[in-house]
């Protein structure tokens, strides 16, 4: 731990990541694997997970895929425990894991209860029996870093978007829990709040998103540009960071994707002079 | 360079960055980070002591920095200092707009001599770079400018009128040259520092319960631990992050 490459280095380090076998998941696996972490990834399906385990292994980093459905705190459980058997330790938690998919077009009056749920509870309760199964393992070992991911919708609203942007609010205001609670023995919480992405998700529910053109940077982010973020909030070199939103959105939240009913924001401003 | 992968992920070699100061103890942290991470690094103030220490945190980093002893406030001594840079680097990427202060009076009595010293030394000095050398960014495509504050930028504080409503300045700045600069490749973000320290002996030796009463982390930062995130807005990989402040502060700002 001395020079400051050290400090980012996660040789030793334990990870894991739910959703890490697609979008923003399967890149920050990737990424805390070349960094050189052992990493346990989790998410429903088997295929994605095998796939990004194979990549890993491939480059000769640990990889451990392991089927969950994070809705249900039993198998929760179940992927922390394996997880310490297997590794002896989890040092890094990353709540990664949502539905993105089908977001906004519907009234409120049209949404289900069952719909409701299915987001708040993979989106907000999954994070939270993550968080929940891991914290006394954290503390007991006086170091820990949980990383959820929130979105720019968990800090502003948007048409239609009742469940996304609520369960996304929840897991900012989980962060903030958990950086005040457990800050006191040694773990740390913060939260990734990703614009937007070209993922899986989001190409699912491209119509209800703004284009490219309406991020203050002019393109959508590049699921891999998530690694070195991710990296450093895994890393040493984050220590002091603690409940910290970490917003990596191309200038979304600096100013906003369409504030005058879907126009680009350029041409609001463009022409208005000092006279 | 080190051997390690992640080295790849935030090594600012061959990158040229100006380190602004106006007596800021962080000073010569920022500086030997840009420098440990590979970058040459100009460290540019008024206050010679300054200069000095941040000159040897560079060397002991085994870098070799350029001082150059401006009046930041002064249109013409940034635009000079700016053609000594270009002279010998022919670019700039980075600039640390570290320029805060701290000023605490009760309001009444906060005199306009006052008011106007605080406005040179941190506001004033703050537009003057951020322009003359955000221009020669424009001209490359290419700048990181990151802005040095505090908690104050998101909080208020009783007898803290002018100190937070200068950092309350410098976070919409942030955010609205953020924007106006995003399809231009420049990128300017602000680090919201916490109670820092200088190092872990006097972060030990604390006897104030400051941290046990405030801090969720329970203790004071080291100003080394500006290093990484410093470090990763200065990088290339900081790409799709812009116009945003990030709070470094042990979860102060977290708490209610
Ligand atoms: N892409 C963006 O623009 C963007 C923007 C803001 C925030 N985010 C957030 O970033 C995270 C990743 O999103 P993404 O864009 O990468 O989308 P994605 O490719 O759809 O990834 C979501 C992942 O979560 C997993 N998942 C969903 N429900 C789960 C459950 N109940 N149990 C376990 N795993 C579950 C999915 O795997 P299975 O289906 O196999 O379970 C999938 O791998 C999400 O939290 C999202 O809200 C993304």
């Amino acid at each position: 731990m001395n020079t400051l490459f050290d400090k980012f280095n996660l040789s030793e380090n334990t990870a894991v990541i739910t959703g890490g076998g697609t979008g923003l998941g399967r890149e920050m696996a990737l990424a805390l694997s070349r960094a050189g972490a052992y990493v346990i990834i989790a998410g429903r399906r088997q295929n994605p997970l095998k796939e990004v385990a194979d990549i890993i292994i491939h480059e000769g980093g640990k990889c451990l895929p392991v089927q969950t459905d994070v809705t249900d705190s039993s198998e929760v459980n179940r992927l922390l425990d394996l997880s310490i058997k297997k590794f002896r330790k989890v040092d890094v938690l990353v709540n990664n894991a949502g539905i993105v998919a089908g977001q906004g077009g519907k009234p409120i009056w049209e949404i289900s209860d069952s719909e409701w749920r299915n987001v708040i509870d993979a989106n907000l309760t999954g994070s939270f029996y993550c968080a929940r199964a891991i914290s006394q393992h954290m503390i007991e070992r006086g170091s820990g870093k949980i990383i959820n991911v929130s979105s720019g919708f968990g800090l502003r609203g948007g048409r239609d978007n009742y469940m996304y942007a609520s369960s996304k609010g929840g897991v900012i205001q989980l962060t903030r829990a958990l950086a005040t609670s457990l800050g006191r023995y040694g773990v740390t919480s913060n939260c990734l709040v990703p614009g937007i992405f070209r993922t899986e998700g989001t190409i699912k529910s491209q119509e209800q998103l703004p284009r490219a053109e309406f991020v203050p940077v002019g393109r959508l982010g590049i699921p891999n540009e998530i690694g070195p973020i991710v990296v450093f909030l895994a890393s040493q070199a984050s220590n002091y960071m603690n409940g910290s939103l970490f917003s990596v959105d191309g200038g979304a939240l600096a100013g906003g994707y369409a504030p005058t009913d879907h126009k680009p924001f350029k041409e609001l401003s463009e022409n208005i002079l000092l006279t | 360079m080190s051997q390690n992968p992640v080295s790849t992920m935030f090594d600012l070699t061959g990158k040229l960055a100006i380190v602004t100061g106006n007596g800021s103890e962080l000073t010569p942290s920022i500086s030997a980070a840009l420098s440990e991470a590979g970058a040459m690094v100009v460290i540019a103030s008024h206050i010679e002591t300054e200069i000095k220490k941040a000159t040897v945190a560079v060397e002991e980093t085994g870098g070799t920095p350029l001082a150059i002893n401006v009046d930041l406030s002064n249109s013409s001594e940034v635009e000079d200092m700016l053609c000594t840079v270009l002279s010998q680097a022919g670019k700039v990427d980075i600039l640390v707009n570290n320029l805060g202060i701290d000023f605490y009076k009760p309001f009444v009595d906060v005199t306009l001599n006052e008011l106007n010293t605080v406005i040179d030394r941190t506001l004033r000095s703050t537009f003057l770079c951020s322009q003359s050398i955000g221009t020669q960014m424009l001209e490359q495509n290419f700048g990181r400018i990151i802005h040095i504050g505090s908690g104050l930028m998101d909080r208020g504080l009783p007898n803290g009128v002018v100190t937070s409503s200068i950092y309350g300045y410098i976070r919409q700045m942030t955010a609205s040259l953020g924007l106006e600069w995003a399809t231009k490749g420049i990128r300017v973000n602000a680090i919201a520092t916490g109670w820092m320290l200088p190092n872990s002996e006097e972060i030990q030796d604390d006897r104030t319960n400051i941290p046990s009463k405030y801090i969720p982390l329970k203790r004071y930062g080291e100003f080394s631990e500006i290093a990484g995130l410093l470090v990763y807005l200065s990088s290339d990989n900081s790409d799709f992050v812009t116009g945003q402040v990030f709070h470094l502060d042990g979860g102060l700002i977290a708490h209610a």
